[in-house]
Protein backbone atom coordinates (compact mmCIF):
# COMPACT_ATOMS: atom_id res chain seq x y z
CA UNK A 1 0.00 0.00 0.00
CA UNK A 2 1.50 3.57 -1.04
CA UNK A 3 1.25 5.45 2.09
CA UNK A 4 2.05 9.32 2.23
CA UNK A 5 5.66 9.34 3.75
CA UNK A 6 5.96 12.19 5.94
CA UNK A 7 6.56 15.74 3.93
CA UNK A 8 8.68 17.73 6.59
CA UNK A 9 11.20 17.63 9.51
CA UNK A 10 10.29 19.62 12.97
CA UNK A 11 13.29 21.99 11.38
CA UNK A 12 11.95 22.84 8.31
CA UNK A 13 8.17 22.41 8.99
CA UNK A 14 5.79 25.35 8.07
CA UNK A 15 4.16 26.58 10.79
CA UNK A 16 0.55 25.40 9.57
CA UNK A 17 1.49 21.86 9.71
CA UNK A 18 1.92 21.40 13.21
CA UNK A 19 -0.91 19.54 15.06
CA UNK A 20 -3.47 21.07 17.45
CA UNK A 21 -5.77 19.39 19.81
CA UNK A 22 -8.31 19.73 17.47
CA UNK A 23 -6.38 17.73 14.99
CA UNK A 24 -6.01 14.92 17.04
CA UNK A 25 -9.63 15.16 17.79
CA UNK A 26 -10.26 15.25 14.49
CA UNK A 27 -8.96 11.78 14.11
CA UNK A 28 -11.22 10.45 16.58
CA UNK A 29 -13.80 11.09 13.89
CA UNK A 30 -16.39 12.62 16.38
CA UNK A 31 -19.21 12.49 13.75
CA UNK A 32 -19.11 8.93 14.13
CA UNK A 33 -18.77 9.00 17.53
CA UNK A 34 -22.32 10.66 17.91
CA UNK A 35 -24.21 7.48 16.59
CA UNK A 36 -22.10 5.20 18.40
CA UNK A 37 -22.81 6.86 21.83
CA UNK A 38 -26.38 7.11 21.13
CA UNK A 39 -27.50 3.71 20.53
CA UNK A 40 -24.65 2.17 23.19
CA UNK A 41 -26.98 4.67 25.40
CA UNK A 42 -30.45 3.41 24.26
CA UNK A 43 -29.24 0.20 24.76
CA UNK A 44 -28.46 0.81 28.36
CA UNK A 45 -31.70 2.54 29.04
CA UNK A 46 -33.30 -0.63 28.09
CA UNK A 47 -31.64 -3.16 29.36
CA UNK A 48 -33.10 -4.53 32.69
CA UNK A 49 -31.56 -3.13 35.85
CA UNK A 50 -29.47 -0.97 37.46
CA UNK A 51 -25.93 0.83 37.15
CA UNK A 52 -24.08 3.94 39.07
CA UNK A 53 -24.98 6.98 37.22
CA UNK A 54 -20.90 6.81 37.37
CA UNK A 55 -20.36 3.73 36.21
CA UNK A 56 -22.82 4.72 33.47
CA UNK A 57 -20.99 7.80 32.55
CA UNK A 58 -17.93 5.88 32.61
CA UNK A 59 -19.18 2.80 30.50
CA UNK A 60 -20.63 5.47 27.53
CA UNK A 61 -17.53 7.34 27.82
CA UNK A 62 -15.14 3.95 27.28
CA UNK A 63 -17.88 3.20 23.92
CA UNK A 64 -17.06 7.10 22.74
CA UNK A 65 -13.24 6.66 23.29
CA UNK A 66 -13.18 2.76 21.86
CA UNK A 67 -15.14 4.63 18.45
CA UNK A 68 -12.68 6.78 18.71
CA UNK A 69 -9.30 4.59 18.71
CA UNK A 70 -11.25 2.42 15.85
CA UNK A 71 -11.40 5.94 13.85
CA UNK A 72 -8.11 6.80 14.30
CA UNK A 73 -7.02 3.88 13.24
CA UNK A 74 -8.63 3.49 10.34
CA UNK A 75 -7.74 7.14 9.25
CA UNK A 76 -3.57 5.98 10.00
CA UNK A 77 -4.26 2.87 7.41
CA UNK A 78 -6.24 4.90 4.74
CA UNK A 79 -4.32 8.04 4.89
CA UNK A 80 -3.24 7.22 1.51
CA UNK A 81 -6.78 6.40 -0.26
CA UNK A 82 -8.24 9.62 1.73
CA UNK A 83 -5.68 12.03 0.69
CA UNK A 84 -7.04 10.95 -2.61
CA UNK A 85 -11.10 11.69 -1.52
CA UNK A 86 -12.27 15.62 -1.47
CA UNK A 87 -14.12 14.57 1.10
CA UNK A 88 -11.12 12.97 3.03
CA UNK A 89 -8.51 15.16 1.89
CA UNK A 90 -8.14 17.81 4.56
CA UNK A 91 -7.99 15.00 7.61
CA UNK A 92 -5.37 15.41 9.82
CA UNK A 93 -3.19 12.68 8.28
CA UNK A 94 -2.87 13.40 4.39
CA UNK A 95 -2.58 16.83 5.36
CA UNK A 96 0.70 16.43 7.14
CA UNK A 97 -0.45 17.79 10.62
CA UNK A 98 0.33 14.53 12.41
CA UNK A 99 2.37 11.65 11.51
CA UNK A 100 1.57 8.09 10.47
CA UNK A 101 3.34 6.71 14.06
CA UNK A 102 1.63 9.20 16.20
CA UNK A 103 -1.36 8.11 15.01
CA UNK A 104 -1.15 4.67 15.35
CA UNK A 105 0.46 5.03 18.69
CA UNK A 106 -2.65 7.23 19.63
CA UNK A 107 -5.17 4.94 18.39
CA UNK A 108 -3.82 1.67 20.28
CA UNK A 109 -3.41 3.93 23.41
CA UNK A 110 -6.97 4.97 23.89
CA UNK A 111 -8.09 1.24 22.37
CA UNK A 112 -6.31 -0.38 25.08
CA UNK A 113 -7.13 2.28 27.63
CA UNK A 114 -11.27 2.08 26.66
CA UNK A 115 -11.28 -1.40 27.01
CA UNK A 116 -9.33 -1.95 30.23
CA UNK A 117 -11.28 1.20 32.12
CA UNK A 118 -14.16 -0.46 30.81
CA UNK A 119 -13.15 -3.96 32.60
CA UNK A 120 -12.64 -2.04 35.62
CA UNK A 121 -15.29 0.10 36.27
CA UNK A 122 -18.63 -2.09 34.61
CA UNK A 123 -17.83 -5.75 33.80
CA UNK A 124 -15.51 -7.76 32.09
CA UNK A 125 -18.40 -9.35 29.43
CA UNK A 126 -18.48 -5.06 28.03
CA UNK A 127 -15.03 -4.77 27.89
CA UNK A 128 -14.43 -8.03 25.67
CA UNK A 129 -17.46 -6.76 23.45
CA UNK A 130 -15.67 -3.88 23.66
CA UNK A 131 -12.33 -5.10 22.54
CA UNK A 132 -14.29 -7.26 19.53
CA UNK A 133 -16.18 -4.07 18.28
CA UNK A 134 -12.38 -2.16 18.10
CA UNK A 135 -10.62 -5.74 16.55
CA UNK A 136 -13.26 -6.13 13.84
CA UNK A 137 -13.81 -2.55 12.69
CA UNK A 138 -9.79 -1.71 12.67
CA UNK A 139 -8.76 -5.45 11.50
CA UNK A 140 -11.96 -7.31 9.61
CA UNK A 141 -13.32 -4.15 7.84
CA UNK A 142 -10.36 -1.61 7.74
CA UNK A 143 -7.72 -3.87 6.84
CA UNK A 144 -8.82 -6.95 5.28
CA UNK A 145 -12.15 -6.60 3.67
CA UNK A 146 -12.79 -2.32 3.15
CA UNK A 147 -10.53 -2.68 -0.23
CA UNK A 148 -11.13 -5.91 -1.50
CA UNK A 149 -15.28 -6.73 -1.68
CA UNK A 150 -18.02 -4.12 -2.73
CA UNK A 151 -19.58 -5.93 0.57
CA UNK A 152 -17.37 -3.90 2.46
CA UNK A 153 -20.43 -2.12 4.18
CA UNK A 154 -22.12 -4.82 4.68
CA UNK A 155 -19.24 -6.19 7.16
CA UNK A 156 -18.35 -2.93 8.52
CA UNK A 157 -21.86 -2.49 9.78
CA UNK A 158 -21.38 -4.56 12.06
CA UNK A 159 -18.41 -2.74 13.69
CA UNK A 160 -21.15 -0.14 14.24
CA UNK A 161 -23.52 -2.42 15.78
CA UNK A 162 -21.50 -3.65 18.63
CA UNK A 163 -21.68 -0.71 21.03
CA UNK A 164 -25.83 -1.65 21.68
CA UNK A 165 -23.89 -5.24 23.04
CA UNK A 166 -21.34 -3.23 25.13
CA UNK A 167 -24.39 -0.66 26.73
CA UNK A 168 -26.31 -3.98 27.48
CA UNK A 169 -23.43 -5.82 28.88
CA UNK A 170 -22.22 -3.17 30.67
CA UNK A 171 -25.73 -3.06 32.54
CA UNK A 172 -26.32 -6.71 32.55
CA UNK A 173 -23.11 -8.57 32.80
CA UNK A 174 -23.99 -10.47 29.78
CA UNK A 175 -25.76 -10.52 26.42
CA UNK A 176 -29.59 -11.94 25.61
CA UNK A 177 -31.49 -11.81 22.76
CA UNK A 178 -32.70 -7.96 22.37
CA UNK A 179 -29.72 -6.69 22.14
CA UNK A 180 -28.93 -9.18 19.54
CA UNK A 181 -32.35 -7.67 17.72
CA UNK A 182 -30.73 -4.22 18.41
CA UNK A 183 -27.20 -5.47 16.41
CA UNK A 184 -29.56 -6.59 13.38
CA UNK A 185 -31.64 -3.69 13.16
CA UNK A 186 -28.21 -1.46 13.10
CA UNK A 187 -26.44 -3.86 10.80
CA UNK A 188 -29.21 -4.23 8.22
CA UNK A 189 -29.31 -0.26 8.17
CA UNK A 190 -26.03 0.66 7.13
CA UNK A 191 -25.92 -0.71 3.78
CA UNK A 192 -29.25 1.49 2.61
CA UNK A 193 -27.73 4.06 4.39
CA UNK A 194 -24.00 3.81 3.22
CA UNK A 195 -25.30 2.73 -0.24
CA UNK A 196 -27.45 5.67 -0.66
CA UNK A 197 -24.76 7.86 0.01
CA UNK A 198 -22.05 5.95 -2.42
CA UNK A 199 -24.69 6.07 -5.03
CA UNK A 200 -24.16 10.52 -4.93
CA UNK A 201 -20.62 9.96 -3.39
CA UNK A 202 -19.74 7.18 -6.19
CA UNK A 203 -17.22 9.10 -8.21
CA UNK A 204 -15.38 10.64 -5.04
CA UNK A 205 -15.11 6.46 -3.90
CA UNK A 206 -14.03 5.58 -7.90
CA UNK A 207 -11.19 7.82 -7.69
CA UNK A 208 -9.36 6.45 -4.57
CA UNK A 209 -10.30 2.78 -6.08
CA UNK A 210 -12.53 1.88 -3.40
CA UNK A 211 -14.54 -0.71 -3.92
CA UNK A 212 -18.14 0.29 -3.39
CA UNK A 213 -21.14 -1.41 -4.94
CA UNK A 214 -21.97 1.55 -7.29
CA UNK A 215 -18.31 1.71 -8.24
CA UNK A 216 -17.69 -2.44 -8.89
CA UNK A 217 -21.44 -3.02 -9.73
CA UNK A 218 -23.25 0.16 -11.31
CA UNK A 219 -25.87 2.11 -9.61
CA UNK A 220 -29.00 -0.26 -10.72
CA UNK A 221 -27.50 -3.37 -8.97
CA UNK A 222 -26.71 -1.21 -5.77
CA UNK A 223 -30.54 0.22 -6.17
CA UNK A 224 -31.74 -3.55 -5.59
CA UNK A 225 -29.28 -4.41 -2.71
CA UNK A 226 -30.60 -0.82 -0.97
CA UNK A 227 -34.63 -2.26 -1.64
CA UNK A 228 -33.98 -6.08 -0.57
CA UNK A 229 -31.53 -4.44 2.74
CA UNK A 230 -34.53 -1.99 3.42
CA UNK A 231 -37.11 -5.34 3.48
CA UNK A 232 -35.21 -6.88 6.00
CA UNK A 233 -34.57 -4.01 7.76
CA UNK A 234 -38.48 -3.75 8.55
CA UNK A 235 -39.39 -6.91 9.67
CA UNK A 236 -36.63 -7.17 11.79
CA UNK A 237 -37.25 -3.79 13.69
CA UNK A 238 -40.51 -4.59 14.05
CA UNK A 239 -39.37 -8.53 15.52
CA UNK A 240 -38.83 -7.23 18.83
CA UNK A 241 -42.28 -6.35 19.38
CA UNK A 242 -43.65 -9.51 17.96
CA UNK A 243 -41.31 -11.61 20.07
CA UNK A 244 -42.80 -9.69 23.19
CA UNK A 245 -40.05 -8.23 24.15
CA UNK A 246 -40.72 -4.53 23.89
CA UNK A 247 -44.38 -2.36 23.74
CA UNK A 248 -45.99 -1.09 21.07
CA UNK A 249 -45.06 2.17 21.90
CA UNK A 250 -41.86 0.77 20.34
CA UNK A 251 -43.62 -1.61 17.52
CA UNK A 252 -45.87 1.37 16.30
CA UNK A 253 -42.76 3.47 15.72
CA UNK A 254 -40.95 0.53 14.16
CA UNK A 255 -43.71 0.29 12.03
CA UNK A 256 -44.41 3.81 10.92
CA UNK A 257 -40.65 4.31 10.24
CA UNK A 258 -40.45 1.40 8.63
CA UNK A 259 -43.14 2.16 6.17
CA UNK A 260 -41.54 5.42 5.28
CA UNK A 261 -37.75 3.80 5.07
CA UNK A 262 -39.39 0.89 2.31
CA UNK A 263 -41.55 4.26 0.29
CA UNK A 264 -37.82 6.06 0.09
CA UNK A 265 -36.03 2.89 -0.70
CA UNK A 266 -38.75 2.04 -2.83
CA UNK A 267 -38.23 5.78 -4.82
CA UNK A 268 -34.68 5.03 -4.74
CA UNK A 269 -35.09 1.73 -6.66
CA UNK A 270 -37.15 2.97 -9.32
CA UNK A 271 -35.17 6.14 -9.64
CA UNK A 272 -32.18 6.10 -13.15
CA UNK A 273 -30.51 9.21 -11.99
CA UNK A 274 -27.02 9.17 -12.89
CA UNK A 275 -25.23 12.29 -11.79
CA UNK A 276 -24.99 13.58 -8.42
CA UNK A 277 -27.17 16.72 -8.71
CA UNK A 278 -30.22 14.68 -9.71
CA UNK A 279 -30.42 12.16 -7.05
CA UNK A 280 -33.15 13.92 -4.78
CA UNK A 281 -34.40 10.71 -3.40
CA UNK A 282 -31.22 9.52 -2.63
CA UNK A 283 -30.54 12.05 -0.62
CA UNK A 284 -33.42 12.09 1.24
CA UNK A 285 -33.01 8.27 1.70
CA UNK A 286 -29.10 8.66 3.66
CA UNK A 287 -30.95 11.57 5.53
CA UNK A 288 -34.30 10.17 6.87
CA UNK A 289 -31.85 6.62 7.37
CA UNK A 290 -30.26 8.95 10.36
CA UNK A 291 -33.92 10.03 11.29
CA UNK A 292 -34.95 6.39 11.03
CA UNK A 293 -32.34 4.89 13.53
CA UNK A 294 -32.12 7.74 16.06
CA UNK A 295 -36.28 7.66 16.26
CA UNK A 296 -36.81 3.94 16.97
CA UNK A 297 -33.39 3.90 19.44
CA UNK A 298 -35.87 6.90 21.03
CA UNK A 299 -38.64 5.13 20.93
CA UNK A 300 -37.20 2.11 22.31
CA UNK A 301 -36.54 3.88 25.73
CA UNK A 302 -39.23 5.48 25.93
CA UNK A 303 -41.24 2.48 25.63
CA UNK A 304 -39.15 0.17 28.13
CA UNK A 305 -39.56 2.84 30.64
CA UNK A 306 -43.42 2.67 30.08
CA UNK A 307 -42.87 -0.96 30.84
CA UNK A 308 -41.14 -0.68 33.61
CA UNK B 1 14.51 24.69 16.50
CA UNK B 2 14.58 25.97 12.91
CA UNK B 3 16.31 29.05 12.14
CA UNK B 4 14.19 29.60 8.93
CA UNK B 5 11.52 30.57 11.34
CA UNK B 6 10.63 34.24 11.13
CA UNK B 7 9.77 35.49 14.69
CA UNK B 8 5.67 35.19 13.92
CA UNK B 9 6.45 31.33 12.89
CA UNK B 10 7.63 30.58 16.06
CA UNK B 11 5.10 32.42 18.25
CA UNK B 12 2.31 30.63 16.19
CA UNK B 13 3.91 27.15 16.44
CA UNK B 14 4.36 27.66 20.25
CA UNK B 15 1.23 28.65 20.41
CA UNK B 16 -0.09 25.15 18.75
CA UNK B 17 2.32 23.27 21.06
CA UNK B 18 0.66 25.08 24.45
CA UNK B 19 -2.66 24.37 23.50
CA UNK B 20 -1.99 20.63 22.65
CA UNK B 21 0.09 21.18 26.86
CA UNK B 22 -3.43 22.31 27.36
CA UNK B 23 -5.24 19.48 26.36
CA UNK B 24 -3.21 16.91 27.52
CA UNK B 25 -2.70 17.97 30.83
CA UNK B 26 -6.86 18.54 30.53
CA UNK B 27 -7.40 15.03 29.49
CA UNK B 28 -4.75 13.76 32.42
CA UNK B 29 -6.58 15.11 35.15
CA UNK B 30 -10.09 14.17 33.90
CA UNK B 31 -8.54 10.73 33.96
CA UNK B 32 -7.30 11.15 37.53
CA UNK B 33 -10.77 11.82 38.49
CA UNK B 34 -12.55 9.35 36.74
CA UNK B 35 -10.39 7.07 38.41
CA UNK B 36 -11.05 8.41 41.48
CA UNK B 37 -14.87 8.01 40.99
CA UNK B 38 -14.53 4.53 39.83
CA UNK B 39 -12.79 3.69 43.12
CA UNK B 40 -15.37 5.55 45.28
CA UNK B 41 -18.26 4.08 43.60
CA UNK B 42 -17.05 0.63 43.68
CA UNK B 43 -15.92 0.97 47.55
CA UNK B 44 -19.17 2.05 48.52
CA UNK B 45 -21.19 -1.18 50.56
CA UNK B 46 -23.87 -1.12 48.41
CA UNK B 47 -22.05 -1.54 44.99
CA UNK B 48 -19.07 -3.16 46.05
CA UNK B 49 -21.70 -6.30 46.22
CA UNK B 50 -22.79 -6.91 43.10
CA UNK B 51 -25.84 -9.45 43.49
CA UNK B 52 -27.21 -5.58 43.93
CA UNK B 53 -27.90 -5.70 40.40
CA UNK B 54 -29.93 -9.25 40.81
CA UNK B 55 -31.79 -7.46 43.78
CA UNK B 56 -30.95 -8.70 46.57
CA UNK B 57 -29.64 -7.09 50.05
CA UNK B 58 -26.25 -5.72 50.32
CA UNK B 59 -24.00 -6.99 52.23
CA UNK B 60 -23.01 -4.69 55.46
CA UNK B 61 -19.66 -4.77 57.13
CA UNK B 62 -20.32 -6.02 60.88
CA UNK B 63 -18.69 -2.76 62.32
CA UNK B 64 -21.89 -1.12 60.60
CA UNK B 65 -24.46 -2.59 62.43
CA UNK B 66 -25.45 -1.34 65.70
Amino acid sequence: MNRPTVPFSVDTAPVATFAEWRDYFALLKPRVMTLVIFTALCSMFAAPGTIHPFLGFTAILCVAVAAGASGALNQWYEADIDALMKRTANRPLPMGKIELHEALAFGVALAVGSVAIMGLATNWVAAFWLAVSVLYYVVVYTVWLKRRTPQNIVIGGAAGAFPVIVGWAAVTGDTSLLPWLLFSIIFLWTPPHFWALALFMEADYSKAGVPMLPVTHGSANTRRQILAYSALLVPVSIAPTLLGLTGWIYGGAAAFLGAIFMVLAFQVFRSRAEVAAEMIVEKKLFKFSLVYLAALFGALVVDRWVMV
Amino acid sequence: MSVDWTPVERAAFEARRKSRNRALGLVLGALVMLFFGITIVKMAPEFANSKLLQGEQPVVPSDHKS
